[in-house]
Formats: C-alpha cells, sequence, structure tokens
C-alpha cells in the first residue's frame, strides 16, 4: 500500500475502502458514523492503542474505546460539516502515555475517521 | 488495577522529579491534552504546563523537601487560558499532589469548572438580588424621607392655625363689646330705649358663646388632628428605622452598658414620679452582636411602658411604693433581660393583644411601640414577651438574647 498518512487523496480512498484493506495501510484507522460508533478498527491502531478490534467495534469511540480523545480538541472538532486536520496528540496505552500524531477526517458517505501514528 | 486506574474519571498522573509523565490515565490527557495543545507544549512534561496554568501549585512541589507527603490537597486553581475570549475557556481544576517516592509525584486532579461557575452565578445573583434590594430600600427611604418632610410641614401649618385662632378670634373683641354696652347701659337706655339696649347686650351674650363654642370645636379638631400627625411621624420614623437599619453593620454591645445608658436618659423622668429602679446585672461579660441604636429604642420603650404602669396605679390612688426592677442573667448561650414592675398590670385578654398592631391600653398610645420592640428582637435572633399576674399585680418583660 503506497498511500502515507498525509495523502491527501486519503479521505477518499477510505470512503470507498473495505476495513480490510485498512488492515494492511502502515498506520492505525478507526472508522466511525457520524454518532462516534466504531464501524472499523485497523491492525496498526489495535497495536497502537492496546485495544482489540473486538473491543472496539460496536463501542462508541469518544466514551468507551479513547475517552482520553473526548474532548473539544479531537471529539467536538467532528461537528464541523467538514474535517480534514492533523494534530500531535497522546495515546496512553493503559496508563503508559504514547506521543502519536491524529489525522482527523470527516468522510462523505456517513462515515468519520481518526488516523494514528506514533509521534 | 492499571485499566481500572485508566479509566477513573479523575486525572491522575506520575511524573518524575522533572515533571517527565511516566503514567497518566485517560481522563487526564482528555483535559490537559487541549491545555499543552494552546500552550504549544509537547504534553510530557507536566512542569511546563503548570508553569504556566497553575505556577502556585509547581512552586509547593518544587519547594517539597519531604522524602513523601502530601503536598497539596483540594486545591481550587483557576485556569485562565491566554489569548481566549468568553466564559467556556476559563476553566477550573481541583489539584491534590502526593509525594509517594523519593523519585516521583502523582497528580491527582479534576475539572471543576462547571461546579465552578454555577458558584460564580450563584454569587453574582446573591450580588444582584442584593444590589436591587439596597435600590428598593434607598427609594424607600427616600419615599419616607419626603413623606416625613410633608407631614412636618403640614403639622407647622396646623400649629399656625391653631396660634392664629387663639390670638385672632373676635371673642375678645365681642367681650369688651359687651362690657362698654354693660358700663353705658344708662345712656344706652335713654337713647335707643331699654328693650333694645338689652336685645343688644343679649345678642353679644349670644355671639360670645357661640363664638367659644365654634372656637372649642376648631381646637379640639386641630389637637385630634396633631395626634394625627404624630401618629404618622411616629410610623414613619420606624420604617424609616427599619429601611436605614437593614444593612447596618452589627457591633458588639454589652447589655449591662446598654441598660443603664436607658436608665439614664430616664432617670429624671423616674425621679420625678417617684419611681424606685434597681438592676441587677452579673460582673460577667454581657457581650451580644447587635444594633444598639434599635436595641435602645427597645429598651427605652419597655421602661417607659414600666414606669407609665406604675405611675397609672398612682392615678388609682394605690399606695404603695413605684417599683421597676431590671435583671440580667447569662447562660451559656443566651442573655436574659427582665424588667419588673408593680404597676397596674394587665388580664390574659389583653396581654394576648400586646404585640398586635394598632393595640394600646393607653390613651394617648399608638399600639405601636411593643409591635416595634418585637420586631427589633427578632431581627436579632431573639424573643420577647410580657407576663401579668393579673390587673394591679404588675408585670415582667423578658428579652431573650440567644448567642
Amino acid at each position: 500500500m503506497n498511500l502515507t498518512f498525509d495523502d491527501p487523496s486519503l479521505p477518499q480512498w477510505l470512503d470507498t475502502h473495505s476495513a480490510e484493506a485498512y488492515d494492511e495501510l502502515p498506520f492505525g484507522v478507526v472508522k466511525m458514523n457520524y454518532d462516534g460508533m466504531v464501524t472499523a478498527y485497523g491492525k496498526a491502531q489495535s497495536n497502537l492503542s492496546g485495544v482489540a478490534k473486538e473491543n472496539a467495534e460496536g463501542k462508541n469511540f469518544f466514551s468507551q474505546v479513547a475517552p482520553c480523545t473526548n474532548n473539544f480538541m479531537v471529539a467536538e472538532k467532528y461537528n464541523a460539516d467538514s474535517l480534514d486536520e492533523t494534530m500531535p496528540y497522546i495515546f496512553t496505552y493503559i496508563t503508559k502515555p504514547t506521543p502519536v500524531v491524529l489525522r482527523l477526517i470527516k468522510g462523505n458517505n456517513g462515515s468519520q475517521y481518526l488516523l494514528a501514528k506514533n509521534a | 488495577m492499571l485499566s481500572i486506574i485508566y479509566q477513573i474519571p479523575i486525572g491522575l498522573i506520575e511524573a518524575d522529579m522533572e515533571g517527565s509523565i511516566v503514567a497518566m490515565n485517560a481522563k487526564s490527557v482528555q483535559m490537559l491534552m487541549p491545555l499543552f495543545h494552546i500552550y504549544k507544549l509537547q504534553g510530557n512534561n507536566i512542569n511546563r504546563l503548570l508553569e504556566i496554568i497553575a505556577p502556585a501549585v509547581l512552586a509547593a512541589v518544587q519547594q517539597y523537601s519531604m522524602p513523601n507527603g502530601n503536598i497539596i490537597k483540594q486545591l481550587r486553581q483557576e485556569v485562565l487560558l491566554s489569548g481566549s475570549s468568553g466564559p467556556v475557556n476559563n476553566l477550573c481544576f481541583l489539584f491534590t499532589v502526593d509525594k509517594l517516592n523519593p523519585d516521583s509525584f502523582t497528580y491527582v486532579f479534576d475539572d471543576v469548572t462547571e461546579l465552578y461557575n454555577k458558584e460564580k452565578q450563584l454569587n453574582q445573583m446573591i450580588q444582584d438580588n442584593a444590589i436591587e434590594q439596597l435600590s428598593k430600600f434607598e427609594i424607600a427611604s427616600g419615599l419616607l424621607h419626603d413623606i416625613g418632610n410633608a407631614v412636618v410641614s403640614f403639622g407647622a401649618y396646623i400649629t399656625k392655625i391653631k396660634r392664629s385662632i387663639e390670638q385672632k378670634n373676635d371673642i375678645n373683641t365681642l367681650e369688651s363689646l359687651k362690657g362698654f354696652v354693660e358700663k353705658n347701659q344708662e345712656a344706652l337706655f335713654g337713647a335707643i330705649g331699654e328693650k333694645k339696649s338689652r336685645a343688644i347686650a343679649d345678642l353679644l351674650s349670644g355671639l360670645i358663646a357661640n363664638q367659644k363654642n365654634v372656637f372649642l370645636e376648631v381646637k379640639d379638631s386641630i389637637t385630634d388632628q396633631m395626634k394625627v400627625i404624630s401618629h404618622i411621624q411616629e410610623i414613619l420614623n420606624i420604617q424609616r428605622q427599619y429601611v436605614k437599619g437593614h444593612y447596618k453593620e452589627r457591633a458588639t454591645i454589652n447589655v449591662r452598658d446598654l441598660i443603664n445608658d436607658a436608665v439614664s436618659m430616664l432617670s429624671a423622668s423616674f425621679e420625678k414620679k417617684g419611681i424606685v429602679f434597681s438592676l441587677h446585672a452579673p460582673s460577667a461579660l454581657l457581650h451580644i452582636k447587635g444594633d444598639r441604636t434599635k436595641l435602645m429604642q427597645v429598651f427605652l420603650n419597655l421602661l417607659k411602658n414600666a414606669s407609665d404602669s406604675v405611675t397609672l396605679m398612682e392615678n388609682e390612688a394605690t399606695l404603695k411604693l413605684k417599683e421597676i426592677n431590671v435583671v440580667v442573667t447569662k447562660e451559656p448561650e443566651s442573655v436574659t433581660v427582665t424588667i419588673q414592675d408593680n404597676g397596674r398590670g394587665f388580664d390574659r385578654e389583653t396581654g394576648e393583644k400586646l404585640f398586635t398592631r394598632g393595640f394600646t391600653t393607653k390613651t394617648e398610645g399608638t399600639g405601636l411601640g411593643l409591635v416595634n420592640c418585637k420586631r427589633i428582637i427578632e431581627s436579632h435572633s431573639g424573643q420577647i414577651w410580657l407576663t401579668s399576674e393579673g390587673p394591679g399585680k404588675g408585670a415582667t418583660s423578658t428579652v431573650i438574647f440567644n448567642l
């Protein structure tokens, strides 16, 4: 997979590809509906966060999977009509802080995405 | 255990001596990452952030020299975000910091902004209400002042009329004319005849009697008007004192000094009326918090009532020593003042009405004195009551101040 984390065509690619394809990407992908419910959780994302795919899918990402993102800096950004923003952040694998870079994307097909990679 | 710590709904951070974050739970990231971001910090060192948002917390941590222990407990810290505007961006955190071992600190914190804002709103509401109340009292005070001035002018005008009719009536002129006619009766007989002369004298007598009746009626009417004016002035004074005293700071008052001062003001009157007065107060400190002017008004009123009561007994020709005894006692949680007289007392029916507005047993009374006393004492969280064993058996006023 030649797609990079910063690729401008990534939003369109995510909207048109399946969850299996996300596992091939070298960075973490979380696909949610507009209510924040996780519909796909990429393999790299599991490695990064320590949360297994089956423990994430079907749950609310901001309140149940990654409550550390439930603030105006991340979760509330998705209230915008369109979104494609990159920012440094910290994930805590249980309690170990891990600096990451997040890319927040609002898709066009009723889905929104959170991409993550190690900083 | 770690997964519980990870999920608890308060921020929890473990950092080393230099502030580098070793462990942090989800809530701490949720709360602090936006702040790290705003201040363009990496989010791996708590000291860099505290330096900006809570320097007092950082100073306390850096100055702590013990190997372990609590450094800060539930410190409320307001965080004013730089370059931001609007109340939503003012945060308030509650910090607790402990040193668990020589190499690390734990920071426990919570975002209490919502609670903080509600408290601020409540305080603002209380202040607004106080200002509104004060302005209402100012308006009421101004109104009472204006009405008071108008009543004083009206009283002066009525007094002027009273003086005018006393000095400038026709009775004296008619009396002089009648005297002249009587003195010159014989000459008048000769000039106009006896019958007409006597008729003139009778007419003058009738006119004089009529003028005197009219004069007395007007005088009585004016006296009644003066009483009404005095009554209005008394009501206005009470209302004015109430308005004035509403925001008055309460000072420490020695009850014994207060009673002594009230008695000093009435001592000449007691002496004149032959009243024997005694005061028994312990040497212990009898301090209460209160409005001295208002309380003085209460004790003057109660002492005057007692004085009137023993004086009325004298009018009723009951021969006995006129006595007023004041006793002040102190309990651990109260100070009690009793004013006992051996005056005319009252029956049960009267006793039940004593604190009713407008009720009075005095011919010149307004029925407001005791009502006002009760209001003042109750505004000092105290109680007041009057007892009597019956008509002719004296009365006792009791005032209790709860400490």
